[in-house]
């Protein structure tokens, strides 16, 4: 029972029309009661997490005959033979998967909505040698029902008690039909399927005084259990009476139900659930006992040689006979693997080995499954796995395998050091620990990944070591190309930046983060193809071995439609595809085009590089998949003939108000404090602003009489992403994405190149500081040191020079590091007079 | 199979005139229409809503009391769900009867009476999930606006009756007044309508007639909001 039921039986107990006795009182209830459920927290994200944890536990509970770590749409996934943990379980991943969500926020609208117009599940079925418990089946129907739309029959903002009475009446006793009330008055929400009442009342003069218990199915049973229990929920209401009618109706207890609803039409929450598949599992049922058992998809497997690859790191199977899997590994990971055999019946042996045939003896027995330690890879290998039925399984139920692979990968999805192009790079290992890194490159070309390993100057990377160079000097033996990429397996956190250079065209640089994470979900937000610019994109499939589908569909720059032409594409595993967006798109698109939205389903990194056609400007930016509602362009210079531009997108489905305030050095509105300027506009759904900062503001708002504008804030009423691009016209084009308050640091390095100059933000700082610069050699030795020649204040910007700050830049210097007594907005602007970029700090 | 009434209403002191013929249209009316509804979907992850295009569509044609009763039948148009209304409507006199809904839950079918064989100008609170309100504008050709109350008693059993006394409101938008402001494109004048309920004041029905359509072209409730989107299969421009 939940709080507000509490609540309000304790109420009843004080109201004094309990003690009369009734004048009248009636009771109904439908013929058909709406089943028991579980309403599925977004904590849990249960369906595909498998977790099921009862509403009054603080950390997950397993319900005693759960599969615990195998979800309802895991054993979707295999029944109709997908790809494992595809998009449906991605989707729930992604969407109702939340260990942060609020504690009340889980699946009971669709719970209530499943109970009222659904039958009940009771008893478990098979499809394709997939088991399906009650609780499975439940689940399906419950996501089936997420997205209903709901004809509300009763809101307490607008109806009185006595509509709510009569809703009832005309609801659960004259049309036999149960509906669902959403009880909490709270901001939490908690709907219920209502299928019965029991209404008692006293008359006095004009008024009557009613109790009503509602009759409520239950949504924190296992999720298994069938039966026809029920809890209470009682609310008392005074109707107003003239002549004997009832002319109005008031709360008389403190408590009252917010809606009273009916479900108009089945609409999944997951739009990915197939509500045919939904109901084929629903109606499965388990073949009579004499039908001989089916065996799992991955048959015939049953040698050495005939071992099944395990694509997407689980399975559901059968042991009527021996079972083997082949699992490739790469160098780097740390991989486990866990056999849950809890289920089957049969006797089993489970045994890992490398590909030479050497067993991996380390294991660890649990309750419900062996796991199977093979640690760390140093070479990329292919593991064999063995199930052994001593005594074949003659139950029904499955057993699950489960790859766990730890450890972290960074991607770097370009590298270039053929015909004039060269690529530099700085790794860091920010953390107290030494680390081993491995590095994997990919060779790919249309219809070819292929493998490669070069000697590695660092093949370890020291706590806190900073290394930089170019390539070569990173791997002696690397040959020249331009049609690899880089993944870099370790155990530990590693920062790094790439900077691209091509010396004899004009010369330029762009630099990118080394990627930390890819995503299904990227936005490509500045594209210029034309007879001065060029846009080119490149996007790596983070997944070494299986291939990911790619789909970039553009939206129209002016009202933010999808455009028709869309581009899709497979990455094979470990892949990479580079291409120009004018070899991609017909030229109509691209003039249409503002952004271009990528999805895939499978984690994909990269960036787009553009640039003119003759190289004199170029520049590059990640493929973005960060979101905010609250960002930062930190340095936005509009003096000596500079230009700044601002990308803005909102990705979402909804409108969105955006408003952009321009502030001077000093962090103070450029317009003054009495007549401050912000920018506000309307972004809609996957709609695109863009504008030059100038134009935004100077053009709107006249000169700023406190300015100039050194940077800008923006917010938004949805999450939106952007970026910043700004030049002197001629020779320099500088980018970055917008950052956050999230972004700050005290300190932090960077590897040092010619030119760097330090843009210091003090928007997140909580006092005015000083910032100190200390140039170090390779060997950590301290060369410089100096302090920014006057306080940085709260919310102000400095460019830093540091051979201003240190006299002059130290010889044999290998990096800066930088440090505040407050947290920072940092960027390092390298700007070598015909060639500029913009760097990222690297942590301390 | 569930054919129980469930709304045995009674009319009484009833102010309402019956008015004959809102205006000759020059052409047949429509016989088929589409109501596109928007429903709120109550998930705490996300705000959205649904929308269902209800299909209504004549029939036949049944003889009472010497009027020819339209047999109107509603149903979804994308057949997400089987759910069905049937009513009958008096097209030329404003007035419905015999409103009838089938559902189609837990693997049953059930149906209902909504409004019983007795004639009515309005009819707010129809059962189930269509959007099958109804009120008829009652402005006669010249007429600018009515004002006006009528009472609403619904049979609850045990002794128990509820009285609602509505307040209605039509006013009449001429063609070239109505600028942009009339929502579907309409050939002459739009009827606009508002129903409150005194006791409840945030209670309310907005519709918007139009002089050839025999039913609203668009509703707005505390429930949904509709509005006619086609019309004999002819997409109705915003």
């Amino acid at each position: 029972m939940n709080r507000g039921c509490l609540c309000l039986l304790v109420l009843s107990l004080l109201w004094p029309g309990g003690w009369l006795a009734a004048d009248g009182s009636e009771s109904a209830q439908v013929s058909v009661q709406p089943w028991n459920g579980f309403w599925w927290p977004l904590v849990d994200g249960g369906m595909a997490t498998g977790a099921a944890r009862r509403r009054s536990e603080p950390e997950p509970v397993y319900y005693s005959d759960w599969e615990r770590f195998f979800g309802p749409y895991d054993k979707y996934h295999f029944a109709f033979a997908d790809t494992p943990r595809g998009d449906l379980w991605q989707w729930e991943m992604r969407h109702h998967y939340d260990p942060d969500a609020l504690s009340w926020w889980g699946h009971c609208n669709g719970w209530a909505a499943a109970a009222v117009a659904e039958v009940e599940p009771t008893a478990p079925g098979e499809l394709n040698g997939i088991y399906f418990r009650v609780g499975d089946k439940k689940a399906l129907l419950t996501e089936l029902h997420q997205g209903d739309g709901s004809r509300i029959l009763f809101h307490s903002d607008e109806d009185g008690a006595h509509i709510f009475h009569q809703t009832l009446v005309q609801y659960i006793r004259d049309m036999d039909k149960a509906l669902v009330v959403e009880i909490d008055q709270s901001e939490e929400v908690w709907n219920f399927p209502v299928f019965g009442y029991e209404m008692t009342w006293t008359d006095d003069g004009d008024t009557r005084h009613v109790a009503t218990v509602l009759r409520l199915g239950i949504d924190s049973v296992a999720p298994d259990s069938t039966g026809t229990s029920f809890m209470t929920a009682e609310f008392q209401y005074d109707l107003e009476l003239s002549g004997g009618d009832i002319v109005g109706g008031s709360w008389s207890g403190a408590s009252h139900p917010q809606l009273l609803w009916d479900t108009v039409i089945r609409q999944a929450g997951n739009p990915h659930l197939d509500v045919d598949r939904v109901f084929t599992i629903v109606d499965s049922v388990l073949p009579a006992a004499k039908n001989g058992m089916a065996d799992d998809g991955l048959e015939e497997n049953d040698t050495p040689a005939a071992a099944a690859p395990l694509d997407g790191d689980v399975f559901l199977g059968r042991l009527l006979d021996d079972d083997f899997f082949s699992i490739p590994v790469e160098a780097g990971e740390q991989v486990d693997v866990a056999f849950y055999n809890q289920k089957i019946d049969a006797d089993s042996q489970a045994i890992l080995r490398h590909g030479s045939g050497e067993e991996i003896t380390a294991r660890v027995v649990e309750a419900d499954r062996i796991l199977m330690q093979a640690g760390t890879q140093t070479e990329d290998d292919t593991f064999l796995l063995e199930l052994r039925a001593v005594a074949p399984q003659t139950n029904r139920r499955n057993y699950g395998l489960e790859v766990l692979r730890t450890g972290q990968s960074y991607y770097m999805p370009h590298l270039v050091n053929a015909d004039g192009w060269q690529t530099w790079l700085a790794l860091y290992n920010p953390t107290t620990v030494d680390d081993d890194l491995y590095y994997h490159f990919y060779h790919t070309e249309p219809g070819l990944v292929e493998k490669q390993q070069y000697t590695a100057q660092w093949p370890d990377l020291p706590a806190h070591w900073l290394v930089t160079g170019e390539l070569a000097a990173f791997f002696p033996d690397i040959t020249t190309e331009n049609e690899r990429w880089l993944k870099i397996n370790t155990q530990q956190n590693l920062e790094g930046v790439f900077i691209f250079e091509h010396a004899q065209m004009g010369g330029n640089l762009a630099s990118m983060p080394l990627l930390a994470e890819g995503a299904r979900e990227l936005y490509f937000n500045h594209l210029a193809v034309d007879d001065i610019w060029w846009t080119g994109v490149s996007i790596a499939n983070t997944d070494p071995y299986l291939p990911a589908q790619v789909t970039l569909q553009p939206y129209h720059k002016d009202d933010a439609s999808p455009l028709w032409e869309t581009v899709s594409f497979e990455i094979p595993g470990g892949g990479r595809f580079i291409n120009m967006l004018g070899a991609m798109f017909t030229p109509g698109t691209l003039a249409q085009a503002g952004w271009i939205e990528i999805t895939a389903d499978r984690d994909v990194v990269g960036f787009e590089l553009f640039g003119t056609n003759d190289l004199a400007l170029f520049e590059g930016i990640p493929l973005q998949h960060a979101k905010a509602k609250s960002l930062i362009a930190p340095w936005t210079p509009l003096t000596e003939g500079y230009w700044t531009g601002i990308s803005l997108v909102n990705p979402s489905g909804g409108g969105t108000q955006v408003t952009v305030t321009p502030l001077n050095k000093r962090g103070s509105n450029a317009y003054g404090a009495f007549n401050p300027a912000e920018l506000s506009f309307q972004l809609n759904a996957k709609e695109k602003y863009v504008n030059n900062v100038y134009s935004m503001f100077i053009d709107e708002f006249g000169e700023p009489p406190f300015g100039p504008i050194a940077y800008v804030s923006i917010s938004s009423y949805r999450e939106i992403t952007g970026f910043v691009l700004y030049g002197d016209g001629a020779e320099i084009m500088c980018g970055y994405p917008l950052l956050t308050l999230e972004d700050a640091r005290s300190a932090g390095r960077f590897a040092w190149l010619d030119g760097l100059a330090l843009v210091v933000n003090a928007k997140p700082a909580g006092n005015r500081v000083y910032v100190t610069l200390e140039a170090y050699d390779a060997a950590d030795n301290l060369l410089a040191t100096g302090q920014s020649p006057e306080e940085i204040w709260i919310g102000s910007v400095h460019r830093l020079d540091p051979e201003e700050i240190w006299g002059a830049v130290p010889p044999g210097i290998a990096y800066l590091r930088w440090s505040s007594p407050q947290p920072l907005l940092v960027l390092g602007e390298v700007n070598q007079g015909t060639q500029a970029t913009v760097i990222h700090s690297l942590s301390d | 199979m569930n054919n129980r009434c469930v709304s045995r209403t009674v009319i009484i002191g009833l102010t309402w005139l019956v008015l004959a013929g809102v205006g000759a249209a020059a052409e047949p009316l429509p016989e088929r229409w589409v109501v596109e509804t928007i429903y709120p979907v109550l998930a705490v992850d996300h705000e959205s809503t649904i929308q269902v295009r209800w299909l209504f569509e004549k029939m036949g044609i049944e003889h009472l009391d010497g009027r020819d009763w339209w047999q109107i039948r509603v149903q979804d148009l994308d057949e997400r769900t089987p759910d069905q209304a049937e009513f009958l409507l008096d097209p030329a006199g404003g007035q419905i009867m015999t409103v009838r809904v089938r559902e189609f839950r837990q693997g049953r079918w059930r149906e209902y009476v909504s409004l019983q064989d007795e004639p009515r100008q309005w009819f707010l609170q129809p059962l189930g999930v269509m959007p099958l309100q109804f009120a008829w504008p009652g402005l006669e050709p010249g007429r600018k606006s009515r004002e006006s109350n009528f009472i609403e008693r619904v049979e609850l059993g045990h002794g128990q009756r509820i009285r609602t006394e509505y307040h209605f409101q039509a006013r009449r938008m001429p063609a070239d007044k109505r600028a942009e402001s009339a929502g579907p494109e309409a050939r002459g004048d739009v009827m606009r309508l508002v129903i409150t309920d005194p006791r409840s004041p945030n209670r309310s029905w907005h519709m918007t007639w139009r002089q050839d359509m025999p039913w609203w072209s668009e509703c707005v409730t505390g429930a949904y909001s509709a509005r006619v989107i086609s019309i004999n299969g002819e997409p109705v421009d915003e």
